[in-house]
């Protein structure tokens, strides 16, 4: 009887991985592992460029959001600068964080998990993606592509490209707003909050159709960190680090995020490239975190715009007794939030005149030899860390990404569904989605989080306790 | 309905590989009046506005022949099950079809013979000599549809 069980490719996440489901003696399911196969490079590789080039270059680490890696950056040049950029800049960079999260919260519900959802986790694979739900519900997918096109036409329209934009720099940002394009994005609000509302009902619905399954999905404490604004709102652009553990208890907050390391440490292991961040102050394995929409829905103490507002409520209603909503699954309904108040407040920046201030960055010379950025990336906390001589070039660069500092927490979601699904007799292909699926809950960018250089052949093995190939299937 | 749309589609930092945004914006230039759309892939986000001309262009690289390859697609309601990595012109077609019901009633695949795909901005000789005749021959195209419809 096979051992080990391995899943590879991940399919429908972004990025390459595989799954390994170690069984022991009895087939019971002893333990779980997500294994990142992509290795990037891009902390080594930026050594010895030119601080000015970092936006432009770390956009490049993904397509899915590169804007966040565009604010990072820019926002760790300004430090280096010492400069205090000006407030339409910034309003301007709240925008295009904005309509990143508007575009990629989208696709990770309406493209990648809600073809689960829709059409079944036991459904044909060939037609368990978006062309499956297009032919099943036309209208739900053309919404789904709207959504997701609205917040790239928004990018677009600051900076000249839908995907890679070189608009943000250090200092602020290259150009103004173009005031053309401000009543066509106008127009086009009410039909995308009406589609965020959509899928918000959806989800419910979701969560009713699978309440049976859904404790299992990834339903274990953890701490919760993430941004919040000066007095706890939901915050996606600057203010402090807080962090919160699986009872709703704040453990620390009012942190400064230029001093992450100070709070979070990183370990390696043999079987990933992905590594594994943790809070320092627990340790290792305890001192696992999530962050993303969960997190930061879990931490803020209000969002600012009415209808999130109202979702934020009926969501934390939702913890029982504990004051955070700890099961991994949810991370889809907190996503949902944040896709509203992601076009409400567009709206609202949009609504304001001073958008169009034509003042939009500061210019100065290398004044620190050491810079921070960070901001809220779809997926969570995104910190970019440079070093750089007086003449600006980089000599040494950290990155710590969402996506890695959600990995234990991965890793625990995996064994959990794994350990409920898995008994050592058949293994349908349902299963293996359903693990899966247990991945996409946290919507994971590898290609951001691992920064590579080549991928390894993808297949599935199946291995029995003395270590040879029993089984063999590709996806 | 809007008349004709161009879409050059590739990585441009990965040389004869940006043969079809090259080809794109240099049609662009010849007819500044006709819209244009480069990206790096094709993208479901495309089908909306796609369905709102009569013809459209994709124009993309490909790694045989040592002439444009043209080809007319025609639209169906089958969208397939491939990812939405790798969109290919007919998928989208049809999906434009699917979800707006209407499609460009002339869709030209323009295939332009590449051979150098590491990384660079330019392209290679050959592939230059490639995209002046895809720009030709669809500059001719583009050209009839104006005059066609000019006349009514």
């Amino acid at each position: 009887m096979p051992k080990i069980i391995t899943i590879e490719p991940v399919t429908r996440i972004e990025g390459h991985a595989k799954i390994t489901i170690h069984l022991d003696d009895k087939n019971v399911v002893e333990d779980a592992r997500f294994h990142v196969n992509e290795f990037r490079g891009f902390e080594k590789f930026c050594q010895g460029r030119l601080m000015w080039e970092m936006p432009g270059l770390t956009s490049r680490i993904c397509g899915i959001c590169p804007a966040s890696h565009l604010i990072a950056s820019a926002k760790a040049g300004d430090e280096i600068l010492a400069v205090s950029i000006p407030e339409t800049a910034q309003m301007l960079r709240r925008l295009l964080t904005l309509a990143q999260w508007t575009q990629s919260h989208a696709l990770s519900f309406f493209h990648l998990s809600s073809p689960d959802f829709l059409l079944g986790f036991d459904s044909d694979p060939a037609k368990r993606n978006i062309f499956g739900l297009i032919a099943a519900d036309k209208e739900f997918a053309r919404r789904g592509i709207l959504l997701r096109k609205f917040g790239q036409e928004i990018i677009e329209a600051l900076g000249g490209r839908r995907i890679h934009t070189p608009w943000a720099v250090a200092g602020g940002v290259r150009e103004p707003f173009d005031k053309s394009k401000k009543e066509y994005l106008l127009g086009k609000i009410p039909e995308m909050k009406e589609t965020a509302l959509l899928a918000l009902a959806t989800i419910k619905k979701v969560h009713k159709q699978y309440e049976t399954e859904i404790p299992n999905f990834g339903n274990f404490r953890s701490l919760f960190v993430g941004l919040v604004s000066e007095d706890g709102g939901l915050e996606y652009y600057d203010g402090y680090l807080r962090i919160m553990d699986g009872d709703g208890n704040i453990i620390a907050e009012k942190l400064n995020p230029r001093k992450y390391y100070e709070y979070f440490a990183e370990k390696s292991e043999s079987w990933s490239y992905l590594k594994f961040p943790y809070y320092k102050g627990l340790g290792y394995q305890r001192g696992m975190y999530r962050v993303g929409p969960l997190a930061r829905v879990n931490i803020c103490d209000y969002i600012e715009t009415p209808l999130a507002e109202a979702e934020r409520k009926i969501f934390k209603a939702m913890a029982g007794k504990a004051e955070a909503v700890n099961n991994s699954f949810y991370f889809h309904y907190a996503r949902l939030i944040e896709m509203l108040f992601a076009v409400e407040k567009i709206e609202i920046l949009l609504n304001d005149p001073a958008l169009l201030d034509v003042h939009v960055r500061s210019k100065a010379v290398v004044n620190r030899f050491e810079g921070v950025g960070f901001c809220e990336a779809p997926r969570g906390t995104l910190f970019h860390h440079y070093w750089v001589d007086e003449n600006g070039v980089l000599k040494n660069v950290n990155m710590l990404i969402a996506t890695a500092q959600n990995n234990l927490a991965m890793n625990r979601t995996v064994r959990q569904i794994a350990m409920q699904y898995i008994d050592g007799k058949e293994i349908r292909e349902g299963i293996f989605n359903r693990i899966e699926a247990g991945i996409r809950c946290f919507d994971p960018c590898l290609s951001c989080s691992t920064h590579a250089l080549g991928q390894m052949p993808m297949e599935l093995q199946v291995f029995d306790a003395q270590g040879r190939l029993v089984q063999e299937l590709r996806r | 309905m809007k008349s004709c749309l161009i879409i050059g589609y590739g990585n441009t930092l990965r040389r004869d590989d940006g043969a079809g945004v090259r080809a794109a914006e240099l049609l662009s230039k010849q007819f500044p009046a006709v819209d244009c759309y480069c990206s790096h892939q094709l993208s479901l986000e495309i089908a909306e506005s796609l369905a709102e001309y009569s013809m459209v262009f994709f124009l993309d690289a490909i790694r045989e022949g040592t002439e444009p390859a043209i080809q007319l697609l025609q639209p169906s309601e089958d969208v397939g099950s491939l990812s939405s990595h790798t969109l290919s012109p007919q998928q989208l077609l049809n999906t434009c079809l699917l979800l707006y019901k209407r499609a460009p009633r002339i869709a030209w695949q323009v295939g332009i013979p590449a051979v150098d795909f590491a990384l660079g901005e330019t392209c290679t000789e050959f592939t230059e000599q490639m995209i002046k005749s895809a720009v030709e021959w669809c500059g001719k195209r583009i050209s009839e549809q104006i005059h066609n419809e000019a006349k009514y």
